[in-house]
């Protein structure tokens, strides 16, 4: 009896286009993604239960490990308003408008007013790996409460604390705090990221 | 890899035109396939999706030290919590301002959460003060805040550890 053959198959299939598609998702993945800005210290924040989000257009007050001091803006324009209001009206140190937009370029403001000068006079290369070094928040020379008064009263933002989990809390996470306090900002917010509430 | 040719190789060894073998332009996109959905892969699981969440506490007006700016409380439903980096120093006072009991737990669910709880069961007017000490980190007071928000507290505040604190713990010692 003669075998019938049967034809064989291919059982390929045409992958161009699940490659095409794929290969869009991707693009579309990479380019949609928004880096987060390098933050200038290390700020770990703990976790807790709360799930009130924060606004995305908070002033943030960072606390790195380090014990140093940050103010964040995600605007640029915002900074620049700030910048001028606080440095050279507050400060007077007669930036040119030219010097205002260079410090508002930092995505973190961290100088004291009298290391401004020194930071902009700095050649183009050296601003990069320049270390800022926090904002004062001494009780002689609180500087963090003339950039928040600045911040609440002309840009109208809601200001939160993120620290990082291993910073003490009495050297400095409670002068930010008192420092709100005394701009009669007594609700404070702490950022934090969300952990599972327990069971009961 | 592992082929075994067959056909043409064998059979046809006279005459005949040589041709030249017919290549398909068609290539395999299967391990290009695999490659982009791997990296799609990779990068969905390594984006860390940047959510904030926010605890918040009401602190007491500042010159708000005027007297009759206070509400009464007593010293006896006061229970003070002093952080610790490690664990936490608990007092209550009786109504002369006397420590009563002097305690220390730690800041597990076992611990403090369950303290919390057996206090404001036995006393529907506890106020909860918490107290951290010049050891206590960021962390040890948003812990501390968050059990009070999970054992669902409406009345606490925070304050600077006093002198008086600071002996009371010796005391624990």
């Amino acid at each position: 009896m003669p075998k019938i053959k049967v034809p064989r198959k291919s059982i390929s299939l045409d992958m161009t286009a699940m490659c095409d598609m794929a290969f869009l998702l991707l693009t579309f993945f990479i380019l949609t993604a928004k880096m987060k800005p390098a933050e200038p210290a290390k700020a770990d924040v703990p976790s807790a239960v709360s799930k009130y989000e924060a606004d995305k257009k908070l002033a943030k007050i960072i606390v790195g490990d380090d014990d140093r001091v940050f103010l964040g803006l995600a605007e640029q324009p915002a900074r620049l308003e700030l910048a001028d209001l606080v440095l050279n009206q507050t400060y007077n140190l007669n930036l040119s408008k030219e010097e205002l937009y260079e410090f508002s370029l930092m995505e973190y403001i961290g100088l004291p007013s009298s290391q401004v000068k020194n930071y902009l006079s700095l050649p183009e290369e050296e601003k990069g790996s320049f270390k800022q070094g926090g904002i004062p928040i001494d009780s002689l020379n609180n500087e963090l409460e003339v950039w928040l008064k600045a911040t609440r009263d002309h840009l109208k933002l809601k200001m939160a604390i993120k620290a990082d989990k291993s910073t003490s809390y009495n050297k400095t996470v409670n002068k930010v705090v008192n420092t709100l306090v005394s701009l009669h900002e007594n609700d404070i917010n702490f950022i934090t990221s969300l952990e599972a509430a327990p069971t009961e | 890899m592992a082929e075994v040719n067959t056909g043409e190789g064998g059979g046809k060894k006279g005459g005949g035109k040589v041709r030249s073998k017919k290549t398909s332009t068609k290539i395999d996109m299967t391990p290009m396939v695999d490659l982009a959905f791997l990296l799609i892969t990779f990068f969905m699981l390594t984006t860390t999706l940047s959510k904030n969440y926010r605890v918040e506490i009401v602190m007491p007006h500042k010159d708000d030290i005027n007297k009759d700016q206070h509400m009464d409380a007593k010293a006896s439903d006061a229970l003070t919590l002093l952080l610790k980096k490690n664990s936490i120093v608990w007092y209550q006072l009786d109504k002369n301002g006397k420590p009563i009991v002097i305690d220390s737990t730690d800041y597990s669910d076992k611990g403090i959460r369950q303290l919390l709880i057996d206090k404001s069961k036995a006393n529907n007017k506890l106020i909860v003060l918490v107290k951290p000490t010049d050891e206590a980190v960021y962390k040890n007071v948003i812990d501390m805040l968050d059990e009070i928000a999970i054992v669902k507290l409406s009345k606490y505040s925070m304050a600077d550890i006093s002198p008086d604190d600071l002996k009371i713990m010796a005391q624990k010692k």
